[in-house]
């Protein structure tokens, strides 16, 4: 029996797919196998991946001068870049994450880890105000809509939802200030109710595309691997 | 006092971290152009990735004292362990296998598209008259030596390619190779009879370099069929088989069983545990519901406007709830992104004592 790359492919693929959905039967050794298995392929494949991805284009490769090439003349491609050579330093600064390991010297790799802190907070400010101003600026829809014959009532009582929608969630979570007004009690109540709706339609977004995995799942196993099983006995 | 110091400099780094990206945000972009960050910041951002790109062995340390001390010392489940750290060891192993041979097909391609992008150099230098550079009649003798060079060494690559092809022949990629053998073949005779006219013709008192342009043409398109017809024979090696095999057939399998899986979970749990029993949890089931049977073809046989209502569920009341709580948080998060840039948050992570373990 002579059986293809790919055929092995399909066939290992529809043999995993089993063994991870064994698991709603109960905990056994066959899905214990493959999940250990995808756990090591992940670790596996992730490192390598983000090495050639960047480390070695970005980094690597001009250090080393490999994307320099010689034309036929003896001439180089380009010049070497010096600057690139300043990657040294934070490349030496990285290596004492491995000082974690040292009894003696863990403190050092502490330096690295809070200046990792560090740049995490910096970046977190312009990544506050890059992704949230647009989205509030654009949150305060117009609450009336003119139309091409008087005014568009539909689209201006759905704006007028959203911004209702969107002060009253806020003001739900608003705890600064005693809330003893009727009317601030209802709309946060409402808010609350609004909140449920959308994690009612969050809900139902995320058990869909799980659903959507598990048929493209089964589609594989009694399209494709079917096949290749009834091909095989 | 050696306490004091090391703290001291932990914080003094964690703020450091923060202060270039900090400045560089809240500075007018007149002003980084002007001291020249500007022109800088890519080279600056990627040199404080490579900073966090070197924890990348970290993980795999990791595992290995973890699961290695299963393994030696027979502790409970170390066969799982053996597979995990074998799984490891082998998808490294193919993905950079993987990579080596992309490099060497890229290499392969490379060589013909250098001497395209020669025609062009020597042109220009030509034009400008470049200075530091070999003499026309230099340049001009080695490109054509190369492409002479080049030449044999392709031929030689096709054929031994051909000989080894473990390309089925009763598949469709059979018949592309042999056309994109049989176009590299034409191709290299055009290339050659271009060069060879190039030579006879070609006078370095008074260079006319309209033959350049068609020869740069012909030189790329070359090496690009060159990469297709290696990269199509790479798609059959074993090399690439193996990726495949543990690319598409586990990696990929299992990943999309899990979390397939996980959809079976939250239902299975939502069955159990939700229970219609307030106005609150009666409207997340109505929004849940109305999003997933706007979703699936079933639809039409309960009511035809589902689809409207999903979307407009998702776009006016999911939408603006979830914004405003991204807002919340977001606020709450560039608050402790400050306290982690000022090392108020992690007052205890820089409280570093002598002789602590990791």
């Amino acid at each position: 029996m002579n059986i293809s790359w790919e055929a092995a492919t399909v066939l290992i693929g529809g043999v995993a797919t089993l063994a991870i959905y064994s698991f709603l039967i109960k905990e056994n050794p066959f899905y214990r196998f493959f999940e250990h298995l995808f756990i090591g392929i992940a670790a596996g494949f992730l490192p390598v991946y983000t090495i050639k991805s960047f480390f070695w284009p970005r980094v690597l490769e001009p250090m080393l001068g490999y994307h320099i090439q010689v034309y036929p003349d003896g001439t180089p491609t380009a010049e070497y870049d010096t600057k690139i050579l300043f990657y040294i330093l934070p490349m030496l600064f990285g290596l004492l994450y491995y000082f974690i390991y040292s009894t003696r010297f863990s403190w050092l790799s502490k330096l690295v880890i809070g200046f990792s802190l560090g740049y995490s907070g910096g970046l977190a400010f312009k990544g506050f105000f890059a992704e949230m101003v647009p989205q509030l600026t654009s949150s305060f829809k117009p609450l009336l809509v003119p139309g091409e014959s008087g005014m568009d009532w539909a689209m201006s009582f759905q704006n007028m939802f959203f911004v209702f929608t969107l002060l009253a969630v806020m003001y739900y979570f608003f705890f600064t200030f005693q809330r003893k007004s009727v009317a601030g009690d209802g709309v946060a109540a409402s808010g609350r109710w609004l909140m449920m709706v959308c994690f009612g339609a969050f809900f139902g977004s995320t058990v869909m595309a799980r659903m959507a995995l598990l048929v493209e799942r089964l589609q594989f196993l009694l399209h494709d691997w079917f096949n290749e099983i009834s091909g095989i006995i | 006092m050696e306490e004091n110091y090391r703290k001291t400099l932990i914080k003094i780094l964690t703020f450091l971290g923060g202060i270039y990206f900090f400045v560089e945000f809240i500075l007018p972009k007149a002003v980084l152009e002007k001291i020249g960050v500007a022109e800088h910041h890519s080279f600056i951002s990627y040199g404080f990735i490579v900073v966090g790109s070197m924890a990348v062995g970290l993980g795999i340390i990791n595992l290995f004292m973890v699961h290695g001390s299963r393994i030696i010392f027979r502790r409970k489940d170390w066969f799982s362990s053996v597979v995990l750290l074998v799984g490891l060891l082998v998808m490294m192993f193919a993905t950079v296998s993987d990579w080596r041979s992309g490099l060497r097909i890229t290499s392969e391609t490379r060589k013909w598209t250098l001497l395209g992008e020669f025609t062009e150099v020597i042109e220009k230098d030509f034009n400008e008259k470049k200075e530091g550079v070999p003499s026309l009649d230099v340049r001009v003798n080695a490109l054509l030596e190369s492409i002479d060079q080049n030449a044999q060494q392709t031929s030689k690559l096709l054929k031994s390619k051909q000989g080894a092809s473990r390309i089925p022949k009763q598949e469709p990629k059979f018949v592309l190779a042999q056309s994109y053998a049989k176009q590299i073949a034409n191709m290299q005779q055009a290339v050659l009879s271009d060069s060879k006219e190039l030579e006879a013709s070609f006078d370095t008192e008074t260079p006319d370099f309209a033959p350049f342009a068609p020869l740069r043409q012909s030189l790329d398109q070359l090496g690009v069929t060159v990469g297709k017809f290696l990269q199509l024979h790479y798609e059959y090696s074993g090399v690439r088989q193996t990726y495949n095999f543990l690319f598409h057939g586990l990696f990929v399998s299992l990943g999309s069983a899990m979390f397939s899986l996980l959809g079976v979970y939250i239902a299975a749990a939502a069955f159990r545990a939700f229970r219609v029993k307030t106005l609150e949890s009666s409207l997340m089931m109505i929004a849940a519901v109305i999003v997933m049977l706007g979703q699936i073809p079933f639809y039409v046989y309960i009511y035809d406007g589902l689809p409207l209502w999903r979307q407009w569920l998702l776009e006016v009341p999911n939408s603006a709830a979830f914004r405003a709580i991204k807002i919340g948080a977001s606020v709450a998060g560039l608050v402790m992104a400050f306290r982690m840039w000022f090392s108020i948050e992690s007052e205890s992570f820089a409280d570093d004592t002598p002789g602590e373990s990791a």
